[in-house]
């Protein structure tokens, strides 16, 4: 009787469906190893590193090819299972300004900079002009703070940020060498880590690694005076063009007849701190700096911010 | 008159089956079994449209997949932050338009329609969609409101324990949700848009909340009811939003303070002068732990008890050692350790102290009061050990504690006596993690409430993709499934918070700020599923069999 095939043919899907469900239930265990994580790096002696540096910054504070670029980078904390990111990505027009978008906390936010002018946004308050500056404008401060202990860096092997050829070099101190370098940051904070007991301790088990990836590009001449001819400057005219070539931080190879340009495109420090009650904190804080002299670079207004302003009141 | 009740039955049944089966069967197999739950559910549903009878196949098609998507619509609808008559107006164009198929395209019965839609109403009011995946093999027992106002913190610390010795456990944590709105009630419209359109990062005020069973449900106690030193002590150790905002606690005033050290102005500025960012960074990580330390008096963790090893307590770390004592002994040991994590017998006997720090070790303490580290878990040997989280038990009952590792690739671990780690178990994907430990009466086998991951969801938000499963142990064939729900918990502890003698699951859902308690309940509603499903295709069949031969 073709009734007993059919059921049949349930019973028999029946059973498949069984099956497909128990056997879906163990979860074996997979390979009983831990993991072997080498974190030996192949390294030469760096003691170039802020010589090369030195120039890096030179050429990034002086040359006009960087007066805009892009950047994006982040802060992130791991502290046992929470993560917490502040993240922060724009674009920075000098001397003028930049437009910052952020996040701290997961929690977005925005941030307009131009001469005197300064508006932040939120999703609560809508756009909103404050009235001064906290901390004054200076894209550069910050890397001549590592220079005592730049004399002790590693030169890894040269790397390549967003297809640009870098240097790269490394530092690794403890928190407490660190904490010892003379900046207006650390200076006014040897107060509170005197005071607090239990710090010392803290910042003896801290290890901060720094590394720095410093463009190594190298530009033919026909490279460069076309760059020149883009930013307005008479290429007919040899010596015109290869002025603008050395302020703009080119460095001239006589022997291959090529130019150099270093500018800073990667920074990233490591910190591996102690938190009371949270075992080690791991903290990334990376930048990427790109696409520098980008003509695709504008910034609105303060006139147009104005307008958001009244919009959002 | 008896077809017409009959009929009414018929679609109610429907009704009731396709809201179950959909949540609790269907969409269960797709999580589970990835490809071949989608070929398996594709299978079942070509079953059941072929045992419909051929003259009722349409209308029943059509009312299917309009109660379904009446599901998702009103899913939609309560997923959002909607106020009740908003969520009202926003479910009338679904009816229209359910309405409007199953009239003008379906022509349904006027019976069948009004069944479609009230059904579709009535399971909505009924049940709450986000929470009918666990009536598998749980009811819900009693849900909290938020307990934080607020939108800058995603979670708070959680736990269960018995703070007024009663032998039943209370459900404890932080939140603001009450006082909130005290405050709120008493501003005018003004001063609370103001504060609505506040661009600053504020302090945050937060309360023990501490729930209590009343016997009908959980009930919050009033301050005076419970001890607040209690309660901070332990209440798990969290830093959230850190190094951005640093708790304060302040006894006498009853609450605790998350203070911001920054604000988004100074941050921004301060991360445009590039060079200085990991300085800036630093800066706010040690006035935070300098304003942790000062509040200890440089205590990096204490623990009066820990919850696997009764004689070890009094426990503290300290200037770089750990000290404490083993039922009298003093003991203390050199550590670079920040956290304490548990107690761990082993090795037949010997009393193990699991401390945290850049790598896990293991201190063995012996009768006298030696100490000293004989096992450790370094960095080197597991992954993002910083991220980890670590638990002890007893899983196969030989009275040897385990290790329950959770991290990407959670395992669990061993210590022998050679002084290296047995590794039991391991995972084979980055999101299973451990969550808690029923122990078993006896008869019965112990049970691990983990979070495991589904077949299929590549969702990156990990939060959302980790469901709740129960599972036992056994040394040969590794973890075995014993439930699962589809849903995702964080904060997911193993107590009995009403005094039955059993224990109930407590956990939040990330970013809701709601507890839940869950009861387990053991009506087989997979198996009944599966009977319904066959049945139906059985009684279907039969019916087109029938329809056949009548037609003859």
């Amino acid at each position: 009787m073709p009734f007993i095939t059919n059921n049949f043919a349930k019973l028999t899907a029946l059973f498949i469906v069984w099956t497909l469900v128990i056997t879906g239930c163990t979860y074996p265990s997979g390979e009983k190893v831990f993991h072997q994580i080498d974190s030996e790096v192949k390294a030469e002696d760096g003691d170039d590193a802020y010589q090369f540096l030195k120039t890096a910054l030179e050429t990034t504070q002086q040359a006009e090819i960087a007066e805009k670029f892009w950047y994006s980078g982040w802060v992130a904390n791991d502290v046992q299972k929470r993560r917490t990111n502040s993240m922060y990505d724009g674009v920075v027009v000098r001397p003028h300004g930049y437009l910052v978008n952020a996040r701290v906390a997961a929690n977005p936010y925005r941030y307009y900079k131009w001469d005197d002018q300064y508006y932040l946004h939120t999703a609560h308050s809508g756009w909103v002009k404050l009235d001064e500056e906290q901390v004054p404008f200076d894209p550069l401060e910050g890397f001549t703070w590592w220079e005592p202990v730049l004399q002790d860096a590693i030169r890894l092997p040269d790397g390549e940020v967003l297809s640009k050829k870098t240097r790269v070099y490394q530092v690794m101190l403890k928190g407490n060498e660190w904490l010892r370098l003379d900046n207006p940051q650390f200076n006014r904070l040897q107060d509170t880590i005197a005071q607090t007991p239990g710090m010392d301790q803290i910042l003896e088990n801290t290890t901060v690694k720094m590394t720095l990836w410093i463009g190594d590009e190298e530009y033919t001449a026909d490279q460069v005076r076309d760059w020149a001819a883009r930013k307005g400057v008479d290429t007919d005219n040899g010596a015109e063009w290869k002025k603008w070539a050395e302020q703009n931080g080119f460095i001239r190879d006589e022997e291959e007849d090529l130019y150099r340009l270093h500018l800073i495109y990667q920074y990233e420090t490591w910190i591996n701190m102690p938190v009371p009650g949270a075992g080690y904190m791991d903290q990334q804080i990376f930048f990427r700096f790109y696409k520098y002299d980008d003509p695709g670079i504008k910034m609105r207004t303060p006139e147009e911010m104005e307008q958001y302003v009244q919009e959002d009141e | 008159m008896k077809n017409r009740w009959t009929s009414i039955a018929a679609w109610i049944i429907l009704s009731i089956y396709l809201y179950f089966a959909y949540h609790l069967l269907f969409t269960p197999l797709v999580l589970d079994l990835s490809y071949w739950g989608v070929m398996l559910v594709t299978g079942l549903v070509l079953l059941m449209i072929w045992s419909i009878p051929p003259r009722l196949r349409r209308n029943v098609i059509i009312y299917s997949l309009l109660f379904l998507f009446m599901d998702r619509a009103f899913y939609q609808i309560e997923g959002s932050e909607w106020s009740v008559w908003i969520a009202a107006l926003a479910a009338i164009p679904v009816l229209l338009v359910a309405w409007l198929v199953a009239w003008g395209y379906g022509k349904l019965s006027r019976q069948a329609i009004v069944l479609l839609l009230v059904s579709g109403i009535a399971t909505t009011l009924w049940i709450p969609r986000n929470e009918v995946p666990i009536l598998s093999h749980f009811f819900l027992k009693w849900n909290s409101e938020p307990v934080f106002a607020g939108k800058m913190f995603d979670y708070f610390p959680l736990t269960v324990y018995d703070i007024d010795r009663d032998g039943t456990d209370e459900i404890i944590t932080l939140g603001n949700a009450e006082e909130q709105k005290l405050i709120l009630d008493k501003l005018s419209e003004e001063e609370a848009l103001k504060r609505d359109r506040d661009y600053r990062l504020t302090e945050e005020n937060l309360y023990p909340y501490v729930f209590k069973w009343n016997g009908r449900e959980m009930e919050r106690l009033a301050a005076a009811e419970y001890d607040l030193k209690t309660v901070l002590d332990i209440l798990p150790k969290d830093d959230p939003a850190f190094p951005y905002f640093a708790w304060e606690f302040t006894e006498e005033s009853h609450r605790s303070v998350l203070n911001p050290l920054t604000d988004r102005q100074r941050l921004a500025e301060g991360m445009m002068q590039f060079g200085t960012a990991p300085f800036r960074a630093m800066t706010l990580n040690i006035e935070n732990i300098s304003r942790q330390l000062k509040q200890s008096d440089g205590v990096l963790d204490r623990a009066l008890q820990v919850e696997n090893h009764p004689d070890l307590h009094d426990i503290q770390i300290k200037d770089g050692e750990v000290s404490g004592y083993l039922k009298d002994q003093f003991f203390r040991v050199p550590t670079p350790a920040t956290k304490i994590i548990d107690g761990l017998k082993w090795g037949g006997g010997r009393n193990g102290l699991l401390v945290l720090g850049n790598d896990l070790e293991l201190i063995t303490i012996s009768e006298n009061g030696d100490a000293e580290v004989t096992h450790v878990l370094s960095r080197k040997m597991l992954k993002n050990i910083a991220s980890s989280e670590f638990s002890v038990a007893d899983a196969d009952g030989d009275g040897d504690d385990e290790v329950f590792v959770s991290s990407s690739y959670s395992r669990i671990i061993k210590p022998r006596s050679e002084g290296d780690w047995e590794i039991l178990w391991t995972a084979t994907d980055t999101n299973f993690r451990f969550a808690d430990f029923i122990a078993a009466e006896s008869g019965e086998n112990n049970e691990l409430i983990t979070l495991d991951q589904s077949a299929v969801i590549m969702n990156p938000d990990r939060f959302h993709l980790r469901f709740l499963t129960g599972y036992e142990w056994d040394s040969a064939l590794g973890l075995k499934r014993d439930w699962r729900t589809f849903l995702s918990f964080i904060h997911v502890n193993a107590a009995d918070v009403d005094g039955d003698g059993e224990e109930e699951i407590v956990a939040s859902i990330y970013n809701t700020h709601k507890i839940y308690v869950l009861e387990k309940h053991s009506y087989p509603v997979n198996e009944i599923l599966w009977g319904a499903t066959f049945g139906l295709i059985i009684f279907g069949w039969t019916r087109r069999v029938r329809d056949a031969v009548h037609h003859k």
